[in-house]
């Protein structure tokens, strides 16, 4: 009997497997917040994670919270193997500690409090790479010392610095992501200490769209009167038998409940319908991209949308505190389920490597070329500049202007006749229409003249 | 007694009433989740599915009397207490097999109105599986109806008068029910117990009938 037991056991463990059962004790979690500790409100601070999973793969997702914003990010680590993640949360209710938590199921196998020092908003917050001969000299002083190994790879994670001083030697020290990163960095500190941010040309608000019963809900409420029509003149046939007439009036109601139950699901209209605005500024070898728009869902299933090739936060509007998902690649995911013809609007704010335009300035002359695949609409130079304005710019095309008076808003923009950033859904394809604005800061070409 | 419901079932095919309910019930439900609701603000916090559901009480409640009337033949208890005799069965039996008729005429039609609500359910993401459990309450009222239709017929003298008296009836306890608790659930519940009651005084009825019958006949 027992060696049955044993026998029994053994084959039972080999034909289930082994499970996945993460142990606490095996993660060993470490994690530090902000430029060397310091945050802004308001503005992206990094959250590097460090995952040390030694014995049990780990399933489960890390969870960093900061004032009232949360942000989930899906891990999948085998054992034995460290991972590193980096996360960027913001808020506009800041704390003095963040959290980071490590879930597997619905268990917190790991967790930690990380300390944060809020700066204010007109106090400098120098970033310095170590061994900077120059930090103890120039003015301001390095608020932060980082390792240049341990500088954000992403431009969301400088924003809240005022400077960042990289001297050759610890550029050279920098990955490709992170010298891209300080690169857009630079560009976009530009626009804001030129008080730009708000001048750039944003694409008009796209109408929202209507939620409620959509076409699919209209053809089904019709396919199933039209069901019950015919077994009604089935039942109203004299002579037939009565089994024939219920029969009849049985099929076109299951037929009814059918159509009713998968009308948006497959056929015609089984696809999200997202309408949008989308503001692209160009800066450096990438772009700041801003969009709202509104998602209908076409029939009743759970959704997991991501927004391909982006680095920001996708999240949900209104929300009562933000809370952004990203799934074990680090895409912005938008998880949920949603009847047939619910809405969600939608808040896209991030960067994407994306740079379709290239500017050049000879004396007062500027060109603008488009270096990108597609065509791009309705391109216009600025008041001050002589240029034209709502031309097309084929690929590899240019286009020059002459720049006759300092501009107010410095910028060349077109119109995309597609949408720069691409949604995917697990299930459903995603069609979005709306407007996308695309913009490149122009050279102050009467500065630089009165510089030289 | 199978047979008698076989016939209450077959005399319904005769008569235009089920699909005329049927198409009625699926086109109200129908034009009040993509046509009403959508357009008209709500006086309740509940999701569409709810409003829908509270929706198809309303249009059974006022279809079903009148469907069951002119779906069922017009026998009175002395001809139903006839048939019994015929095919061996006591009075009461067959009225019950009566009542079971018409309840299983009144199912088609309640079926025949489920796309409406479950076009509802998927729009409001309540799981399918609600729509189906949400139909036992619906049952009770059918049930009552049923109960109600065939008391009506056997002591009205006609058609509209019967249907006049399972409207009144019905409603009657429907607001009753409704007055006592807003649950639904519970609601048909009550319905189903006036139902029975209703059932059970009708099996006496033609029961006591028979045994005066027989008493007669002596």
């Amino acid at each position: 009997m027992p060696l049955t037991l044993i026998v029994g056991a053994v084959v039972a463990g080999i034909i289930q497997g082994a499970a996945v059962v993460p142990a606490r004790e095996s993660v060993v979690l470490r994690a530090d917040a902000g430029l060397g500790g310091l945050a802004r409100p308001g503005r992206w601070m990094p959250v590097r994670v460090e995952i040390d999973n030694r014995t049990g793969d780990l399933k489960g997702e890390v969870v960093v919270e900061w004032g009232d914003a949360r942000v989930h990010r899906a891990i999948d680590v085998p054992a034995p193997s460290r991972t590193r993640i980096e996360l960027y949360i913001r808020t506009s209710d800041p704390r003095g500690s963040a959290a980071v938590r490590v879930i597997a199921g619905s268990e917190t196998v790991a967790s930690l409090e990380m300390p944060v020092r809020i700066a204010g908003e007109e106090e400098p917050l120098v970033l310095c790479a170590a061994n900077d001969a120059s930090a103890a000299v120039d003015d301001p002083p390095c608020t932060v010392t980082m390792r240049p190994e341990a500088f954000p790879r992403s431009m969301r994670g400088y924003v809240a610095a005022s400077e960042v001083r990289l001297p050759p030697g610890a550029e050279a020290r920098l990955d490709r992501a992170q010298r891209s990163a300080v690169q857009r960095w630079r560009a976009f500190r530009d626009l804001e200490a030129n008080d730009l941010i708000a001048r750039i040309p944003r694409a008009p608000l796209a109408a929202t769209l209507e939620s409620g019963a959509g076409r699919p809900a209209r053809l089904a409420a019709v396919t199933a009167m039209a069901l019950l029509l015919c077994a009604s003149a089935i039942w109203m046939r004299r002579g037939d038998s009565a089994l024939r007439s219920y029969a009849a009036v049985g099929v076109a109601s299951a037929l009814g409940i059918m159509v009713a139950a998968f009308a948006g699901r497959i056929g015609p209209g089984a696809e999200l319908m997202m309408r949008q605005s989308t503001t692209i500024a160009q800066i450096g070898d990438g772009a700041l991209v801003s969009m709202r728009g509104s998602m209908v869902y076409p029939g009743y299933a759970s959704y997991t949308t991501r927004v391909m090739g982006f680095d920001g936060d996708v999240s949900r509007r209104p929300a009562e505190a933000p809370e952004t998902w990203f799934d074990v690649e680090g895409t912005p995911v938008l998880d949920g389920t949603f009847g047939r013809g619910a809405r969600q609007d939608i808040e896209v704010d991030g960067v994407m490597d994306y740079a379709p335009l290239q500017v050049s300035a000879d004396g007062v002359v500027v060109r603008v070329r488009n270096q990108s695949e597609s065509a791009l609409t309705e391109c216009s130079f600025p008041e001050g500049f002589d240029g034209p304005r709502g031309g097309t710019l084929e690929p590899g095309s240019s286009t020059t202007a002459r720049a006759v008076a300092p501009a107010d808003v410095p910028f060349f923009s077109c119109v995309l006749p597609a949408p720069a950033l691409a949604m995917m859904d697990r299930r459903f394809p995603v069609r979005l229409e709306g407007t996308t604005i695309v913009s490149i800061r122009l050279p102050d070409v009467f500065r630089a003249a009165a510089v030289e | 007694m199978r047979a008698l419901t076989t016939r209450e079932l077959v005399a319904a095919t005769r008569t235009a009433a089920v699909p005329v309910a049927a198409l009625l019930l699926l086109s109200a439900g129908a034009a009040f989740v993509l046509i009403w609701a959508p357009r008209m603000p709500t006086i309740t916090t509940t999701n569409l599915y709810e409003q829908a559901r509270a929706v198809q009480w309303i249009l059974l409640a006022a279809v079903l009397p009148w469907m069951a009337v002119r779906s069922s033949p017009m026998d009175r208890l002395d001809s139903i207490a006839l048939m019994a005799a015929v095919i061996a069965a006591r009075p009461s039996s067959a009225v019950a097999a009566k009542i079971a008729g018409a309840f299983l005429v009144q199912l088609f039609v309640v079926f025949a109105g489920l796309p409406a609500l479950v076009l509802a359910q998927q729009a409001a993401a309540v799981p399918l599986s609600a729509v189906f459990a949400d139909l036992l309450p619906v049952l009770g009222l059918a049930l009552l109806v049923a109960a109600t239709s065939v008391a009506s017929i056997v002591l009205a003298a006609d058609g509209l008068r019967a249907a006049v008296w399972t409207s009144v009836v019905v409603l009657a306890v429907l607001l009753s029910a409704l007055g006592w608790t807003s649950d639904l659930w519970k609601a048909g519940v009550l319905c189903a117990a006036a139902g029975i009651v209703a059932t059970a005084f009708l099996c006496a009825l033609a029961g006591g009938s028979a045994n005066m019958d027989a008493t007669d006949a002596r």
